[in-house]
């Protein structure tokens, strides 16, 4: 019970981590239709910026001026360039956000270095928090989960609530009305834009510290987070969340499972051993497909439900 | 034979020195070029040597085009290591190109790539590595852990490739062999670099009640791994290859004082004061610490077997280095016949907060302190080599 | 559907240009002894095919692949095992039809994967190739008995008794393989772009609405595409198991898939001819600028976004447009404009070269030698000097070249606008 409920935690927190992450590139998609390959660029921006700034001041301010930044930039990449590569369609956009990524991966090698970067948990929330039975549980992993769930509300709330969030609402669907009713729709687009990037600049803060800051960061998260997208159903916020947790989740809970399709087909019946054909399929465990069952998962979703969990369009 | 008077000068550096793999390529090339210099300087150093950096971008296809311009440029030594696949490669392409045009014949000195294979089914006359591989390191790691009954319920934890196998498998015999008594709890495989979150495997081996990690992981792999330790505030003490890899003590950061324990043919504490105070001038020069010391040894050992076979060609150059022995900063090397790998003392050192006169490592609070010295006969394993001698020296 | 059969005198320019392309590669290695010229030919050769394969994908279907190398890769595995089984004596089969295997092999993982990620269009499916791509790849990894592990699979490729001479040990002979079925590959894949198949695909990318209205399962079309695309970089793959002797891990990996999308773009996939280009440009880019500079990625990744920004159409499309001014002799109106803009385009260049070989040098060399040669020039790039000169070339170069563009747009409006009314 203990081990589970560990699990149970350690699961939720990715999950609510991946959810940050994709979050962004959901509301990014849904608003403007642009799938932003360098969403992940914007992540590792966010702890580069927020290491960065980290040294000068500390972690806390880097906590809220690096998402900032990392938004401004966002706003600066859709004013330069995405507009302009617009009128193309979105595989243009989505190759522009391609180079992009690219592009930043080489600039932070140019700034920052090949090398990882000793940027870490502070002091005020390293340590354990709880305990869960025996094992204690890190502050660190909480306050994950704190800041994420804090920033779905917020930006729920932003939508919903607010005035500007309900002209992005508008202007989702119908772009030209919203235009004439005298609201300057490309504004609203690099607003929407830039807000994405800057809530990937925030998983990057948290994450960062959390795992390593190196320039393999922006790849290593990059197809997880378009796997939760198709998974969730493009464009679907809500179907971000509940795929981010089931994804955390499920991985967290391979991970302690060793069983095999051997073990399974023996207890069918069938007689298995190191001599069957194919035996290297047979004996994988679980937990040794954890990191790939995302990927299965999207596949197996694109086979019976096209349209993700919660996806309205079936394309 | 009337070879351009280069052909004795040219040392070829085939490595990634852009992309995702970059930092280790350089790193190398840095210490390689300073290793060289120092070389020059010899009064016995009759001619200057010159190191050609081709980058390999880190993939197989590229490394044999670099090796066609090396070939094309006249070198004849050609010095690769960060990664076995091209390693292999290099050396099929090499024995090819060597049966083909025997006046041009090049050598392959590995600094780094450490598949046993290399030196066991696959090895070749041409090839010389100058690192321990993995079954040393196992042989010098279970030494230690013999000696060390603190140990007693061990997980394994490898990626799932090739070398990740080859560890697991290594460390089972092994700790059979040496230490019957220990119990091996769990034993898990994850996909090479696609974990970000390392905290289940963390609870899984809590809740298996291990008191010791063993893991082949190297880069993020690694500090994600540990610094997932440190997250859930476990004891569990990591033995790994690899921590003493360029940037892996800056990532780990403090989660790894005193957790963290390497298998390493080197370490800035174990050697002499005049090579610390060449490290200090290096790192102040260009920022980074000291790493590849084994190339020091790979560029003196290549000098005086220069020196002995007084002449450019591989053949005598490599006839020269077989048995060849070397007093390196760590203690004596040599180069072993069978099977051209280097026979070297190994360290066990543990990260933990600088103390006194230590040097620290990566300008962070920690520094390396050996807690075992493995003489080289310790480490050394049987080969099952068959050399592939060129048919004239048969 | 007879009514597509029709006659049609010979086609002079198309003989001219089919013939032209094979006599360039048959002479290409003639002009170069050395070895390396010789890789680099068969590597064009190689990316050639594969990224034509690319294109059937991305500029004929709209499909915008970003794990075309799981074909290629995995065709490559298939091939690299067949020729073992070839060397064992255990299959008999001639090498130089080897890339037939490696070719259905990626048409069979084609019909696995593409079931799979045609369901969906647009950047959903580049999405999905994404995460196949990434599971592949994990999965080769993960598999040392049949993929090799980390030192993949070594070959042989001198097998058997030569045929006419032709044992494919010297790597001209390999050149010459790789040339014929970079040839063959060119005119089948130039055939099928003239099969119905082709033009509904076209159909399908441009506007699938109107062609599911037709009666045209828009799925089906984008899955038979994707498969025969498959075949092709399959065949791809088998030729750089010949070539290399050896295949790995690399070959299926997102670094490849991501090579061959950038050398089709900036070939330009628009233009049936444009991946050629691109292969080319993409092999020298790869290859040659990589000697000279370690900024080369930045170079290519900056050139990318600038193709992508203001030629979506790639260089091929920036050459073909000029085909029409030139064929009505007004491209000698543009000849001073078009002087201006590279003249200004060169300087911004120089001034963008200069401050990122600065600022690689500062970076990576830090503490070390502190001097960059330059033509003779000796550069120290820690004085603000040489930063002022190129970031005041950077910035001049780049606002003189906004204007000379302008320039040119103006004239080259004009030009248009007579040319469409001399045609009406």
């Amino acid at each position: 019970m203990e081990f589970f409920l560990v699990q149970l935690f350690n699961g939720v927190s990715y999950g609510l981590l991946l959810f940050m992450l994709s979050s962004g590139l959901t509301l990014v998609f849904s608003l403007m239709g642009v799938l932003n390959f360098a969403h992940a660029s914007f992540y590792m921006l966010g702890a580069y910026f927020a290491f960065q700034i980290s040294t000068w001041t500390g972690f806390w301010a880097g906590l809220v001026v690096a998402p900032l930044l990392v938004g401004a930039l966002g706003m600066l990449v859709e004013r330069v360039g995405l507009r302009r590569v617009h009128a193309h369609g979105h595989v243009a956009e989505l190759l522009f956000t391609f180079g992009l990524a690219y592009l930043i991966e080489e600039a932070v090698h140019l700034i920052w270095g090949r090398a990882a970067l000793p940027y870490h948990v502070p002091a005020a929330l390293d340590g354990p928090l709880f305990q869960i039975a025996d094992s204690p549980y890190p502050m660190y992993r909480v306050f994950m989960m704190l800041i994420s769930v804090s920033m779905l509300v917020a930006v729920w709330l932003t939508l919903t609530r607010t005035r500007i969030g309900l002209v992005i609402q508008a202007a989702l669907t119908h772009p030209d009305t919203v235009q004439a009713l005298g609201h300057n729709v490309p504004r609203i687009f690099m607003l929407v834009f830039g807000g994405g990037a800057a809530l990937a600049g925030l998983a990057g803060v948290i994450g960062g510290a959390a795992f390593v800051t190196d320039p393999s960061m922006a790849i290593a998260v990059g197809p997880i987070v378009f796997v939760i997208v198709v998974v969730g159903g493009m464009g679907s916020l809500a179907g971000a969340f509940f795929a981010s947790l089931l994804i955390g989740c499920l991985q967290t809970f391979s991970v302690s499972l060793d069983w095999t399709l051997a073990g399974l087909l023996t207890t069918l019946g069938f007689s298995m051993g190191p001599d069957t054909p194919l035996w290297s399929v047979w004996s994988i465990k679980l937990s040794q497909a954890a990191p790939v069952l995302p990927y299965l998962i999207m596949v197996l979703m694109l086979i019976f439900r096209p349209r993700g969990l919660m996806g309205t369009r079936d394309e | 034979m009337g070879l351009p008077a280069q052909a004795q000068t040219r040392l070829a550096f085939i490595d990634p020195l852009s992309g995702p793999f970059a930092l280790t390529g350089e790193l190398a090339l840095r210490r390689l070029r300073d290793e060289v210099a120092l070389r020059n300087a010899l009064p016995t150093a009759r001619n200057a040597w010159e190191v050609l950096a081709l980058d390999n971008k880190g993939t197989v296809q590229e490394s044999l085009i670099a090796l066609r311009q090396a070939i094309d440029q006249d070198a004849r030594v050609i010095i690769q290591g960060q990664s076995s696949a091209v390693a292999h490669a290099l050396i099929e392409a090499i024995h090819r190109h060597n049966e083909r045009d025997p006046a041009r014949a090049v050598l392959l000195l590995n600094y780094a790539a450490t598949d046993p294979a290399l030196t066991e089914a696959r090895c070749s006359f041409w090839h010389f590595r100058f690192d321990a591989h993995l079954g040393m390191r196992m042989e010098a790691l279970t030494a230690h852990i013999a000696r060390t009954p603190e140990v007693k319920r061990v997980y394994l934890i490898v990626q799932d490739y090739a070398f990740g196998h080859e560890f697991a498998r290594a460390a089972r015999a092994l700790l059979a062999l040496r230490r019957p008594d220990i119990q091996i709890v769990g034993e898990d495989r994850h996909a090479l670099g696609q974990v970000r979150d390392f905290a289940p495997y963390i609870a899984k081996m809590r809740a298996a009640h291990a008191d010791t990690v063993l893991t082949g992981n190297w880069g993020p792999d690694l500090n994600l791994l540990v610094k997932a330790a440190r997250e859930s505030s476990s004891a569990l003490r990591f033995y790994t290859f690899y921590a003493g890899s360029p940037g892996a003590v800056s990532a780990m950061g403090e989660a790894a004082a005193g957790r963290v324990i390497d298998v390493t043919d080197w370490h800035i504490n174990a050697t002499t004061r005049a090579e610390q105070q060449r490290a200090e001038k290096f790192q102040a020069r260009y920022g980074t610490d000291y790493h590849f010391a084994r190339l020091h040894t790979l560029v003196q050992m290549l000098h005086a077997a220069t020196l002995q076979a007084q002449s450019t060609h591989a053949l005598p150059i490599a006839l020269a280095l077989e048995n060849r022995r070397f007093m390196g900063e760590t203690g004596e090397v040599q180069m072993r016949r069978f099977d051209h790998q280097l026979l070297m003392p190994l360290y066990i050192a543990e990260l933990a907060k600088r103390e006194g006169t230590q040097i620290a490592s990566e300008s962070s609070a920690l520094a390396w302190r050996t807690l075992q010295t493995i003489p080289a006969y310790v480490a050394t394993q049987p080969t099952s080599c068959q050399l592939n001698r060129p048919s004239r020296l048969q | 559907m007879n009514t597509t059969l029709r006659y049609r005198p010979l086609n002079l320019g198309r003989w001219l240009l089919w013939g032209t392309t094979a006599l360039i590669f048959v002479l290409a290695p003639l002009f170069s002894d050395a070895s390396f010229a010789l890789t680099l030919l068969s590597q064009m050769g190689i990316l050639i095919i594969f990224s034509l394969s690319y294109n059937m994908l991305l500029g004929q279907s709209g499909m915008l692949s970003f794990g075309h190398a799981v074909y290629s890769g995995l065709g490559a595995y298939i091939a690299v095992h067949a020729l073992n089984f070839i060397g064992k004596g255990t299959l008999h089969f001639p090498v130089s039809l080897l890339p037939l295997i490696g070719g259905c092999a990626g048409l069979v993982f084609g019909s696995i994967f593409g079931y799979v990620t045609t369901k969906k269009s647009g950047t959903t499916f580049a999405m999905i190739s994404l995460g196949i791509g990434e599971m592949v790849f994990a999965c080769v990894l993960m598999f040392p008995g049949f993929f090799g592990g980390e030192g993949g699979i070594t070959t042989n490729r001198v097998v058997g008794s030569a045929v006419l001479g032709v044992t494919y040990g010297p790597a001209i002979q390999v050149y010459y393989l790789i040339a014929a079925w970079a040839f063959i590959c060119m005119i089948a894949m130039f055939a099928l772009t003239q099969t119905p198949l082709g033009r509904m695909a076209n159909a399908v990318r441009d506007n699938p609405e109107r062609a599911e209205f037709i009666g045209y399962n828009t799925q089906r079309v984008r899955y038979i595409q994707l498969m025969l695309s498959a075949f092709f970089a399959g065949v791809a793959g088998s030729l750089s198991c010949i070539n290399y002797e050896i295949v790995s891990a690399e070959n299926v990996s997102a670094i490849r898939s991501g090579g061959v999308l950038i050398a089709t773009f900036i070939g330009g996939v628009g233009l049936f001819f444009g991946p050629i280009l691109g292969a080319i440009l993409f092999t020298l880019f790869a290859i040659a600028l990589s000697s000279f500079t370690k900024a080369w990625l930045l170079y290519l990744g900056l050139f990318f976004l600038l193709m992508v920004l203001y030629a979506p159409g790639g260089v091929a499309w920036l050459v073909a447009i000029q085909l029409p001014v030139l064929r009505a002799r007004r491209l000698t109106d543009l000849l001073w404009p078009y002087s201006l803009a590279i003249l200004a385009a060169a300087v911004c260049v120089i001034g963008l070269v200069g401050s990122v070989e600065m600022l690689y040098h500062a970076a990576l060399e830090s503490g070390g030698d502190r001097h960059i040669q330059w033509f003779g020039l000796n550069v120290d790039v820690r004085t603000p000097t040489p930063w002022l000169v190129t970031s005041a070339l950077l910035l001049c170069g780049g606002l003189a070249t906004r204007y000379a563009m302008q320039f040119v747009q103006r004239r080259w409006d004009t030009i248009q606008l007579a040319l469409r009314q001399v045609a009406t």
